[in-house]
């Protein structure tokens, strides 16, 4: 059985600009162990969904709408008591955020940050925390742990103190990690070592981790299973081989396309034409047909295209957009 | 990663660098939605209708009342208000109402014209040390910390009760305080601009210095001098008060709301009128500015504690 | 970290330096001189007492005269009066200590719950109706706010006495008279200080922790909320100095304040200086002490000199 069940999340904001429908009708699973990417652009939804799991969208103006998150076959997340979740927040399911320098409190002591959460849910002493926490910090690579965790954070760098978070959050074996572009805010160098830590880690614990990106490239090598969104929906969901060798959906192809590769110095990068869509303005059909520059045949103009199934593991929504050339590409620019 | 969505496509794109972008996309330049923004707040509303009656009470008042603010007249002293004195008079038979304008007068036009000064000299300051940059501006700073650090009410008074009373010291005094805040604000400002990315953005599409300076500098600039003026005339207006109440600021006859209240203190016992009306006056002033002030901050600024 | 302090030991003794001097000039400058104020006196008795009190002597000699007794500890004499500035001051200092020390107790005692609760609850009635309240208390001016509280309290009410020293109950109007317009700066700042905390990554990611509130706001964020508000306390106990001169002239208190207001109008130079030094110091001490404060609370700051 899967260790998380989600159910048709719909998130909304509430704006005086209309109501934003950051996440309209998400639906997936995790399976223990394994590792889910969710893969989309800024405005995708891909992170409102995780916050709305764990209960961390600002209401007002958000509102989980509808939708289930069933965590173990046992509680739904979105529908249980503010202290059920804080008990489930850092115990059950860890989170590690994407700007390292900011989400450490600078006014406390990594020490004091790393054994907070074992005195919360696990009711060490503090002697008894301090010895788990010198080791969670061995363990994610920092040196001299029983000196270095009585330090504050911005004696850190980036890179360390994204260790020291994976550490906070790993510290009670959560079942699930969420790592919210864990990478993005990191030196190019760095991000391989970080990546690789998680993916130990995630086997130390033996934990699901829901790695949330923009990046293809960071779910290539990490992921078991992908999502892609596309304003608030799941556009194509798949195992890794399923997205990069049998993509079907045209935005998960142009995804593709836009990696600029290696090989080909100097010549003209793709991109997707247009902007991502204003979700304040409700969308009736396919949003990727709606984007400017995008063609499509309009079958699913006014009508929201369902989600197929290609193979046991792989889905897909509908979509009869017709991808511009390079060319054309070239030629708007 | 903030949480926040997305909310419109001109939103996400860089912000204006130029006239012939902002067409192109149907977002709010900064001004529209300060103003949109103000607008809706209707405290500093209110408090901006107050301050134009205020003006025009005091400004244009005293010519239409029939009494001169200085004209004795010993068998009317001390009356509580009724129709010929609508305010009463005060111990010497002078109508309230009209002392009442003219010392709005005086105080309003003193902090207007103290914080004009305390602009200027704040704003070429604080701008030129941001824009020079480097060991002068680190200098010009230090020299500011210092005065910041001088206990200035103690100096003021000092100034006023050894040397001639008059109103040019008046203005030099407070004019000598205030502009130490703006300075530092101002430079402060520019120097977050200078290192902005929309003006590296401007530099980099070959924009030339002064255009920068006119579309760019200035125009954020403004919006902070404003805000802070309009702050600086209640403190000034504050500090002019304090001294005339302490009797070292404007002199008899000519009445400011600080000594107004002066008097109306010492004859408080028996003749609360004297006290109350000019204190409801200036308290009221002071607040439309500061509500006026703090609407217009919320509102130029995307980032306001409000939200 | 002991660098930092004598750092700024040494940057506050340069500072009180510059203030005496300059004090000591600018009052000598000044025309007219101690004698002028009372009553018209003989031209030969006014030059005897010139000579006693050295005030012939060239302006360097006075000078240096006086800070030599500074360093020892003595104020001098006063022009008006035949106690020693020393005693006059160990007289008036007491009071106007105590005044002070309730203010500042009533601003922080208002200032920080109310400011805390509105952050917390912000934007709603608990957040409202205190913030618009001290609005109204940062534009009532002492010399509005105190003679409006005597007039309520104590002519129409009678509570208490309109001036005076004497009883305990006398330390009340003057107190919250200073104290209540503090109380609304402080809650201010508070709010926004707070505001400013609560909206930080970090609290994002103890939330994520499973970090109950209550925690949040006490543990994680209120040293961040309330630095502000520490290094306010500067300007504040400087701004309750001035707010003493008034409220002390208002309700007839015989503390240092109104002594100096009188003194500057008497041109009574040892007295004036004396006062000023007084002052002078106190402030210096106390920014001194916000500093060290601020450096304890927030580690960023430990390693910025270095």
């Amino acid at each position: 059985m899967a260790i998380l069940e989600v159910k048709d999340l719909k998130t909304y904001f509430h704006t005086r600009n209309g109501i934003v429908r950051a996440v309209d009708g998400v639906s997936f699973s995790v399976e223990r162990g394994e590792t889910l990417g969710i893969v989309g652009e800024s405005g995708s939804g891909k992170s409102v969904s995780c916050y709305s799991l764990m209960g961390l969208i600002p209401q007002p103006p958000g509102r989980i709408e509808s939708g289930q998150a069933i965590l173990d076959g046992e509680i739904d997340l979105l529908n249980c008591s503010e202290k059920a979740l804080q008990g489930i927040r850092g115990k059950k399911i860890s989170m590690i955020f994407q700007d390292p320098m900011t989400s450490l409190n600078p006014y406390l002591r990594v020490s004091t940050q790393l054994i907070e959460a074992l005195r919360i849910h696990e009711r060490l002493t503090k002697k008894e925390a301090l010895a788990r926490a010198i080791k969670a910090l061995e363990e994610v690579g920092i040196t001299e742990a029983s000196t270095r965790i009585q330090f504050y954070p911005h004696e850190f760098s980036g890179g360390m103190r994204q260790r020291v978070m994976i550490a906070m959050a790993m510290i009670t074996h959560p079942e699930i990690l969420i790592a919210d572009e864990p990478t993005t805010a990191l030196d190019v160098t760095v991000q391989a070592q970080i990546l690789e830590l998680i993916k130990e880690r995630q086997k130390a614990n033996n934990s699901a981790v829901i790695l949330i990106t923009h990046d293809l490239g960071v779910v290539a090598g990490m992921c078991d299973r992908i999502n892609v969104m596309y304003a608030g929906k799941i556009v194509e969901s798949g195992t890794a081989d399923d997205i990069f060798k049998r993509a079907q959906h045209p935005y998960t192809i142009a995804l593709q396309r836009s990696i600029p590769s290696l090989g080909s110095k100097g010549s003209p990068l793709y991109t997707i034409p247009g902007l991502p869509p204003d979700l304040s303005k409700p969308i009736p059909g396919d949003a990727f047909a709606m984007r400017e520059g995008i063609k499509s045949g309009g079958k699913w103009d006014q009508t929201p295209p369902p989600l197929v199934q290609v193979s046991d593991t792989h889905w897909v929504r509908e979509s009869d957009v017709i991808l511009p050339t390079l060319e054309e590409v070239l030629d708007v620019r | 990663m903030s949480v926040e969505p997305k909310l419109s496509p001109s939103e996400s794109r860089l912000p204006d660098v130029s006239v012939d972008l902002d067409n192109i996309e149907s977002g709010t330049s900064l001004w529209q939605d300060a103003w949109h923004r103000l607008r809706k707040n209707h405290m500093a509303l209110i408090s901006f209708w107050i301050l134009v009656f205020m003006a025009v009470f005091c400004f244009v008042g005293p010519f239409i009342s029939p009494y001169d603010h200085r004209d004795n007249d010993l068998e009317q002293t001390l009356l509580s208000p009724h129709l010929q004195h609508p305010f009463g008079t005060d111990d010497l038979g002078r109508d309230q109402l009209t002392r009442v304008m003219v010392g709005g007068r005086v105080s309003l036009g003193v902090g207007i014209i103290a914080t004009a000064v305390s602009l200027l000299i704040g704003v070429t300051y604080g701008a030129t040390a941001a824009y020079v940059g480097g060991k002068t501006d680190a200098a010009m700073m230090r020299f500011v910390d210092v005065l910041y650090a001088l206990p200035f009410t103690i100096f003021v008074i000092l100034l006023m009760t050894l040397f001639e009373r008059s109103i040019v010291l008046l203005f030099v005094v407070i004019g000598a305080v205030e502009w130490l805040t703006m300075a530092r604000i101002v430079r402060g400002q520019v120097l977050s601009l200078k290192e902005q990315e929309f003006v590296e953005a401007a530099v980099s599409l070959g924009y030339s210095t002064r255009r920068i300076i006119l579309r760019h500098i200035i125009p954020n600039v403004l919006g902070v001098v404003v805000v802070y003026a309009t702050l600086t005339i209640p403190s000034v207006m504050l500090l002019e008060s304090f001294l005339s109440f302490l009797g070292l600021g404007v002199q008899p006859p000519m009445p400011s709301w600080g000594s107004l209240i002066k008097l109306g203190a010492d004859n408080m016992i028996l003749f609360p009128h004297l006290l109350l009306i000019p204190a409801f006056f200036f308290s009221l002033t002071l607040f439309s500015l500061n509500f006026l002030g703090d609407g217009l901050r919320d509102a130029l600024d995307p980032k306001s504690s409000k939200d | 970290m002991l660098k930092f302090i004598l750092k700024r030991v040494a940057q506050s003794i340069v500072a009180l330096f510059v203030i005496i001097t300059i004090t000591f000039f600018m009052v000598r400058f000044a025309p007219g001189d101690p004698f002028s104020a009372e009553r018209k006196m003989p031209e030969h008795i006014k030059q005897n007492l010139m000579e006693h009190y050295g005030l012939n002597d060239p302006l360097a000699v006075q000078y240096v005269n006086y800070l030599g007794n500074l360093v020892q500890g003595d104020l001098g004499p006063s022009f008006t009066e035949t106690r020693s500035v020393n005693q006059i001051l160990a007289a008036s200092f007491p009071v106007s200590l105590e005044l002070g020390s309730w203010a500042l107790l009533i601003a922080l005692g208002i200032g920080l719950p109310v400011g805390i609760t509105a952050s917390v609850f912000k934007n709603s009635m608990v957040d409202y109706i205190p913030m618009s309240m001290a609005m109204i208390g940062i534009c009532l001016p002492t010399f509005v706010l105190g003679p409006i509280l005597a007039l309520v309290f104590g002519v129409w009410l009678g509570w208490f006495n309109v001036s005076g020293w004497f009883m305990p109950a006398d330390r009340v109007l003057p107190a919250l008279t200073i104290g209540l317009a503090y109380a609304a700066v402080i809650a201010r700042i508070t709010r926004g200080g707070m505001l400013e905390v609560l909206s930080q990554d970090f609290v994002r990611t103890a939330k994520a922790k499973g970090v109950p509130f209550p925690r949040i706001v006490f543990f994680h964020t209120l040293k961040g909320g309330l630095l502000p508000v520490i290094s306010f306390l500067g300007p504040a106990l400087a701004g309750i100095i001035s707010g003493s001169f008034v409220v002390e002239t208002v309700f007839q208190i015989p503390g240092m304040g109104r002594q100096f207001v009188q003194s500057a109008f008497n041109r009574d130079y040892t007295l004036v200086l004396g006062t000023v030094i007084l002052f002078a110091v106190l402030i210096t001490l106390a920014n001194l002490l916000v500093d060290i404060i601020q450096v304890i609370i927030n580690p960023r700051l430990r390693f910025e000199d270095s």
